[in-house]
């Protein structure tokens, strides 16, 4: 029998041999894995029809997600997976002109929507949609799960290696959206593999604060549920109450962005302690300082860390490390290791030249093995640039500078170009500088990561040549055409901009001007 | 006195939101932060706002987003941790 490499056959299987398992918890409400199941197949049943009831002639290749996360979201993602389609998750707070252009880009064979993605669809974007558009919700389930199942969509989809099992968007330089192409394969590998490696249980109760367009979700979701285990889902707007959720809801598992932590300290809701029930906690997206790593291992006594490391090219994540509730966070660096590389994986430390370099010395690092990404959606360019052949492997270039030490393991030390993260997010500053641009009308203009407090940025302050403009106004432009993780904080006017030797904007220049300022007013 | 200091919080709260280009009005019972109006950062700036201002200790609460959901809510915070 043909192996199965769909997403949704862990759920499957789980919804045979322990149905009343939980499989989401969210807002109050749960699914079991046999209603989870259940959901999801109606869903699939769904995306092969076309809107008359008809069946359609070719399976769902790529399905837009336009959801928040949540029970809704999980079911749209599942479905999708079950009727054999890659899944693209698309953010609520796009804005229109970028929805549009991923639509434009993979050419949707249906749209899942919640009652929040509802409202989202406008007029034009309505246009611009596949035929098919599914809705749900609490409403609709009533309805769906009373009709009739054909017996062709009990079990998922067949998929391949290859098949495409989800399509993530991530900031693109051009300021247009870059769609990065994941296998199926390449995403069994890493949740079977982390799921090992991590001795994720049935028993465990994880954390999942995540958005869906953030591959870290990926993890998050899947690797619990393949295991059989439960997600309890976190919304955004509740997310400072973390610490109070996982001691209510007997969490074992904690899943977040290490900036969850430093905002959680600062609301003063971590006490040492104050976590006894965790016994895994797991840190990704953005690097992870060690006092933020030490800090932790306070709060939760029992629970071991884990630092992943991962661009989304490489399937969720790549390398990891783990320290056991009492080992000693390594000292000597200002974030903590990322470790090795996962089964199926391989990294190494090469020059600009893409010879590896010895112990010790700083390089880029890239990524080989069977999780890497197909390329980029619509660019093969780019694909080819970002994923060469060498020593007769495809690798990865991730543009982050690290090390491996004498013991093997790796260090991330920094970017090498103008990628920053905030809070997990992945920013281009050149997608800024185009905002900037249109919005201010303003030719020479940048943006920085500002403050960066032990080498995290917190935030962005952007700079316009020449004379003060109305705040609220470009601000308010800005949020038209920005995500709102990527809107700067403030807009600084400056005449005279300083420019680099080769006559182009000079971030450090603005970096140095801002650590002025602080230090004349503090 | 307990005026003030609601003028002062919502003063506070205009500015956050005028610099995200909110220029929707802000009602003293008006959600901020469950509603999605603001963003947890926000949050977070609020809390150190209110440590620095009216001397909060936050340790002290039971935090939980619903303290310091609207101006009325956060205004009953400071209150009563003046009068304790």
């Amino acid at each position: 029998m043909k192996d199965n490499f769909n997403l949704a056959k862990a759920v499957w299987q789980h919804s045979q041999k322990t149905p009343d398992a939980v499989a989401i918890v969210y807002q109050g409400q749960s699914l079991s894995y046999a209603q989870f199941a259940d959901r999801a197949r109606r869903v699939a049943q769904r995306l092969a029809q076309s809107p008359d009831g008809s069946n359609r002639a070719n399976k769902p290749i790529k399905v837009g997600v336009l959801a928040s996360r949540g029970m809704d979201a999980a079911v749209a993602i599942l479905g999708a997976c079950w009727a054999g389609a890659a899944y693209v998750p698309m953010g609520l707070k796009l804005p229109p002109d970028k929805i549009l252009a991923i639509m434009a880009a993979c050419e949707f064979s249906a749209l899942i929507v919640d009652n929040e993605g509802d409202k989202l669809l406008t007029d034009e974007v309505l246009a611009a949609c596949p035929t098919l558009v599914i809705r749900v919700g609490p409403e609709a389930w009533t309805d769906v799960l009373a009709q009739p199942l054909a017996f062709h969509f009990q079990k998922p989809a067949p998929m391949n290696a290859d098949d495409l099992a989800y399509v993530i968007f991530t900031s693109g330089t051009t300021g247009a959206p870059k769609g990065v192409m994941i296998a199926a394969g390449s995403v069994r590998n890493y949740i079977q593999t982390v799921a090992e490696k991590l001795n994720l249980q049935a028993t465990d109760r994880a954390l999942e604060t995540c958005e869906i367009t953030f591959d870290v979700s990926v993890h998050n979701m899947f690797a619990t549920w393949q295991v059989g285990a439960t997600v309890f889902i976190l919304p955004a707007n509740l997310v400072m109450n973390a610490v109070k959720f996982a001691q209510a809801e007997q969490l074992t598992v904690w899943n977040s962005v290490p900036s969850l932590v430093g905002l959680l300290q600062q609301i003063k809701v971590l006490a040492p302690g104050g976590l006894p029930a965790l016994r895994l906690s797991v840190f990704g997206g953005e690097a992870l300082p060690q006092s933020a790593a030490r800090q932790w291992q306070e709060v939760a006594p029992n629970s071991a860390i884990v630092n992943l490391y991962g661009p989304t090219e490489a399937t969720v994540f790549c390398l990891v490390k783990v320290f056991a509730p009492d080992a000693p966070i390594t000292s000597g660096r200002g974030f903590v290791s990322i470790g090795s590389p996962l089964g199926g994986c391989e990294a190494m430390v090469v020059d600009a030249a893409g010879k590896e370099l010895p112990d010790g010395t700083p390089g880029e690092l890239v990524i080989g093995g069977v999780q890497l990404a197909q390329g980029y959606l619509g660019a093969s360019e780019l694909t080819a640039k970002k994923f060469p052949v060498f020593n007769e492997k495809r690798w990865y270039l991730t543009g982050d500078s690290a090390i491996r030490d004498a013991a093997g393991e790796f260090h991330f030390l920094g970017r090498m170009d103008n990628q920053i993260k905030v809070s997990g997010y992945r920013i281009e500053l050149e997608e800024i500088d185009i905002a900037l641009r249109l919005v201010s009308g303003r030719d020479l203009v940048g943006a920085v990561a500002w403050p960066v407090v032990d080498g995290v940025a917190k935030g962005i302050v952007g700079f316009i040549a020449g004379a003060a403009m109305d705040d609220a106004e470009l601000i308010s432009g800005l949020k038209q055409a920005l995500q709102p993780y990527m809107v700067p904080q403030r807009v600084i006017a400056l005449a005279h901009m300083p420019l680099n030797a080769s006559g182009k904007v000079d971030r450090k220049a603005w970096t140095e001007l801002l650590k002025e300022t602080v230090a004349v007013s503090a | 006195m307990e005026n003030s200091r609601k003028e002062k919080i919502r003063a506070y709260l205009l500015d956050t939101l005028k610099q995200q280009g909110d220029k929707h009005p802000l009602n003293d019972n008006d959600s901020l932060f469950v509603s999605g109006r603001l963003d947890s950062v926000s949050m977070m700036m609020l809390v150190v706002y209110l440590e620095n201002e009216f001397a909060v200790n936050f340790k002290a609460t039971d935090f939980e987003v619903s303290l310091v959901d609207s101006v009325d809510v956060i205004a009953s915070l400071v209150a009563s941790q003046v009068s304790a």
